[in-house]
């Protein structure tokens, strides 16, 4: 039996990408302790190549097809009215976000020990029936029912697969999103009683309300273009609320609610998420990676103002460019290296080049593509963060590891960074300074207050490598992960214990 | 089924006595069209033998081999008559007017060597009959059963106008040239000069598919898939067609029957009557093509066209309802007028017996019938209006109760004696029918659960 069983929805290890690195680098670094993966997938045609090496103490993967078209039959006997009965009332309940009927569902319709109404029947039953048309009439839909139908139909469906989804046997459940991973970690622990971790990296019910508000396979009346509409159409707020519903069940049955920084923990609070189970354990860097660190007190012939990212549209690089062009006239010997690949969006990176043409700053400004950062972090003065929207991005840790001060926008955890999260973090003084995004006058201050003031700067940038080695220490946020599953182990082992000692 | 109806439709609207006449007569023969000219064929050949002084007709074998030819035709060709409408149906649909043709060659081909096979070994392995006559015997065993294969490749492409010509032309040449050679050949002649009708009639439908679908020279078995893919459709076929027949087959086999020659069992007391009281069906099925054809079909089609072009809820009921309503209506208008005509010819029977130069042992047999048909043609239309809704499973289910019942009821009647001949058709008609209407009923009344939440997932 594993220790702890990690929930993945379509990431690790089919995907590359932030997350699943994340994932990759976590059980790597904890080698003691015994893992299983659990992963949703939408279906067997979906790409199941494994994109990175998966460690020996991963014990075994499972896989969960949410999109596949057969659902369990099996039941056992019993009242079936009483059950359907528990089912409006569930739903009923929904309205109000209160889940506590949800051990009574998942023992009458869910668990295969104990289920008086199979997946199936739910899913054809004449009494579902009865419930979705009146369910119909009191969201008072005038519109398409062939679409309300099938909206249900297809949101309902994983669910229900979700349901029969083989569960490995572990003493703790860590999700890595809400969603249907975080339904499966609320069904895991309905079935096994273990603890439930839950560590989200973005606000998963809001990424999905995004992509959902933009979806053009979900039906909505069409409307005269001339009226400005703020109401989503119905069935896209069906959408919607099923997973503000999956966030907040997951939510209401883990033992702790993780998250990467202190924003995401307030819309996680505002989310429904109980504050008191809330925390954040942001990502770390290897300090050993980056053993260079800037020289202080050697004022440079030339300033360089780096961007550090990939020249891609959610960055915003058009800003740092007008803000560049700002800085420019001011300092005409300040060098402005745009660190990072720009094959990503080859139309976006076009415009910047356009526009840094246009701007007459072919001479001081220069895409880099990609380099190795490491060595390139001591010989920059300043590092400049534009995007519209961020996690917790890793060039300001390593910027600030180096020594050297930022200047980024107002999103994720850009903020708390630079000036600290916690007051004994804070005391270190700022490391950077804040700009609203999409503005390059505000940019461009900062940018030029900052290398207007050497001792300012240089002590910007000893407080970040300060905080970086303090709280972003990679090998210490392991360590908190591994403290986290230790004591939860230990609490499931003795319940376990508990519960054989009692029967 | 569209183009017939909205042509219907047009015929009515011209408000017309004719045209409305026109448009019922129209209907009528392209429902019991068939029948009904066969029925009125051997009637006429029966007046005629008279006429002449034949009075040995019911003696020979000529007519036992007629129905016989008839019968079992219907009931082999039932198996492939739904699933064929239905690939017909999607061939159409699908405007592949070019497989039509090799379809028919390849449906021909199938039902007449099986046909063939049936009818050779019938004739020549259990009868002792003079050869030219035992070979005209088969021939018309396989044109009849290819005859029904053209009516069903006529039926799906609409054209009903072409059906009535062929079985008119055809029933003309089977009374003159069956009249006219039975003079210079006997009994042989009569059925060479009955077969030869026939095949006039089947030449004439395929020169209309001919005609209308001009394709290259091919054979095409690809509809035997549909027999895979609704086997119940198949079963509704055959159970149906060996359902009608079955108490005439169980009277011809018991006591009041009797051995005609080798294989051919006849029994007139039963026979006749029922044949006749066939024809006073009539009325319903032209109304019944009328009403379905037109206003049920308008209804029907609001209903799924609602849910297709998404409409809300409270609107998909209100097309249900309009359903159902004009389903009612359908099927009270036949209540009366078909209800209205039973009677009539009930209380008309004695009239009728007399100037038919028919027995009076005839009557009683004659009156059950005449109820008896009325009900099975309603049993018959509940279940069509099941096959619109495709409720295949409900439809094969009610054939086969109405198979068995009618088997299990007229030998019962037959055991009780003659005063209960005529009873188990009846009640078998009975029962199917209460089955059909409350299985519909229950069905139309969930129409939207069963559309929306049987419908498989994937």
């Amino acid at each position: 039996m594993a220790d702890v069983c990690l929930i993945l929805e379509g990431t690790y290890p089919y995907i590359a990408g932030g997350v699943s690195t994340w994932v990759h680098n976590l059980i790597r670094a904890l080698p003691r302790v015994r893992f299983s993966l659990l992963t949703v997938l939408p279906s067997r045609e979906t790409q199941r190549e494994y994109r990175y090496e998966v460690p020996q103490n991963v014990l075994s993967v499972t896989e969960c097809f949410v999109h596949e078209y057969s659902v369990g039959d099996a039941r056992c006997r019993g009242s079936r009215r009483q059950a359907f009965e528990v089912v409006a009332r569930f739903y009923a309940d929904l309205k109000r976000r209160d889940y506590r009927r949800l051990p009574e569902l998942y023992r009458l319709v869910g668990d295969p020990a104990s289920r008086v109404i199979s997946p199936r029947e739910l899913f054809y039953h004449r009494r579902t029936w009865q419930m979705l048309t009146a369910a119909y009439e009191d969201a008072q839909i005038d519109d398409s029912f062939v679409d309300f139908f099938w909206t249900w139909r297809y949101s309902h469906l994983p669910l229900l697969r979700l349901i029969d989804a083989p569960i490995p046997r572990a003493s703790v459940y860590h999700t890595i999103s809400t969603g249907y991973a975080g339904l499966l970690a609320a069904i895991a622990k309905l079935r096994t009683g273990a603890p439930v971790l839950v560590t989200e990296h973005g606000i998963y019910s809001n990424e999905r309300r995004i992509e959902i508000e933009q979806a053009q396979w979900i039906y909505e009346r069409k409307v005269d273009s001339a009226v400005i509409t703020e109401t989503v159409s119905p069935f896209k707020q069906m959408w919607i609320e099923l997973f503000e519903h999956l966030s907040r069940i997951t939510y209401a049955y883990a033992d702790q609610i993780i998250t990467l920084f202190e924003n995401n923990r307030r819309l996680q609070i505002s989310s429904g998420a109980p504050a008191e189970r809330t925390r954040v354990i942001p990502n770390g860097i290897s300090l050993t990676a980056f053993k260079e660190r800037k020289q202080f007190g050697i004022k440079p012939e030339v300033f360089q103002v780096a961007f550090v990212g990939r020249v891609v549209s959610i960055k915003d690089v058009k800003t740092f460019i007008r803000a560049c062009r700002i800085v420019h006239e001011r300092r005409p010997d300040t060098r402005f290296p745009i660190v990072g690949p720009y094959d990503e969006e080859p139309e976006y990176y076009q415009e910047c080049a356009a526009m840094v043409g246009a701007l007459g700053l072919q001479d001081c400004l220069e895409f880099t593509g990609r380099v190795d950062v490491r060595a390139l972090y001591p010989r920059l003065d300043l590092v400049v963060l534009t995007s519209i929207s961020e996690a917790q991005p890793l060039a300001i840790l390593e910027a600030n590891l180096c020594g050297v001060a930022c200047v980024a926008t107002d999103v994720g955890a850009c903020s708390e960074l630079l000036n600290g999260r916690t007051p004994e973090d804070r005391a270190l003084g700022p490391s950077g300074l804040i700009t609203p995004i999409a503005d390059p006058a505000a940019t461009a201050d900062a940018i030029c207050t900052l290398l207007a003031d050497d001792q300012r700067r240089w002590a910007m940038g000893a407080a970040g490598s300060e905080r970086v080695r303090r709280f972003y220490n990679e090998q210490n946020l392991n360590f908190a992960y591994l403290e986290l599953y230790r004591h939860y182990v230990g609490l499931s082992e003795r319940r376990r214990a508990q519960v054989a000692s009692d029967s | 089924m569209a183009g017939i109806g909205f042509r219907l439709r047009k015929m009515l609207d011209q408000e017309s006595y004719l045209a409305t006449i026109q448009a019922y007569l129209y209907s009528g023969l392209i429902s019991s069209g068939p029948w009904l000219i066969t029925v009125l064929v051997l009637g006429a050949i029966s007046l005629l033998q008279r006429g002449a002084g034949h009075w040995s007709c019911e003696q020979t074998i000529f007519r036992p081999t007629v129905v016989y030819a008839y019968a079992f035709s219907l009931i082999v060709v039932g198996i492939l008559q739904m699933p064929l409408t239905r690939y017909l149906a999607d061939l159409l649909f699908a405007r592949d007017f070019a497989m039509y043709l090799p379809t028919y060659v390849g449906a021909l081909v199938l039902v007449g060597g099986i046909q063939l096979a049936i009818g050779a070994t019938a004739v020549f392995g259990f009868a002792d009959w003079p050869l030219a006559y035992a070979a005209h015997a088969v021939m018309l065993y396989v044109t009849v059963s290819l005859t029904w294969v053209a009516i069903i490749f006529v039926s799906a492409a609409k054209d009903f106008y072409s059906i009535s010509l062929a079985y008119v032309v055809g029933g003309i040449v089977s009374v003159g040239a069956g009249y006219g050679l039975q003079n210079v050949r006997g009994d042989d002649g009569y059925m060479l000069g009955f077969a030869l009708g026939q095949i006039v009639t089947f030449l004439l439908l395929s020169l209309r598919l001919v005609v209308e679908f001009p394709s290259a020279l091919a054979v095409s078995f690809d509809f035997l898939r549909y027999l895979r893919r609704f086997p119940s459709l198949a079963i509704v076929g055959f159970s149906y067609n060996l359902a009608i027949w079955a108490d005439k087959i169980l009277f011809w086999l018991g006591k009041p029957g009797r051995q005609v020659d080798a294989f051919l069992h006849a029994c007139e007391l039963y026979d006749v009557p029922i044949f006749l009281a066939y024809l006073t069906i009539l009325p319903s099925m032209s109304l019944f093509l009328i009403r379905i054809e037109t206003s049920f079909y308008r209804a029907y089609k609001g209903f799924y066209s609602a849910i297709v072009h998404k409409r809300s809820l409270p609107a998909i009921h209100r097309e249900r309802d309009s359903l159902a309503d004009s389903m009612r209506l359908s099927i009270g208008r036949l209540l009366k007028v078909q209800g209205t005509v039973s009677l009539v010819c009930i209380a008309a029977a004695p009239y009728l017996v007399g100037p038919l130069r028919l027995d009076w042992a005839y009557l009683s047999v004659l009156r059950i019938g005449i109820l008896g048909a009325f009900l099975q043609v309603l049993f018959l239309l509940a279940s069509i209006a099941l096959l619109y809704f495709e409720f295949r499973t409900e439809t094969m289910l009610l054939t086969l109760a109405f198979l068995l019942t009618n088997v299990a009821a007229s030998w019962i009647t037959l055991q009780l004696g003659v005063a209960y001949y005529g009873y188990g058709y009846l009640t078998a008609s009975f029962v199917a029918l209460l089955a059909a209407v409350i299985v519909l009923d229950r069905r139309v009344a969930a129409l939207e659960y069963i559309t929306f939440m049987q419908q498989p997932i994937g």
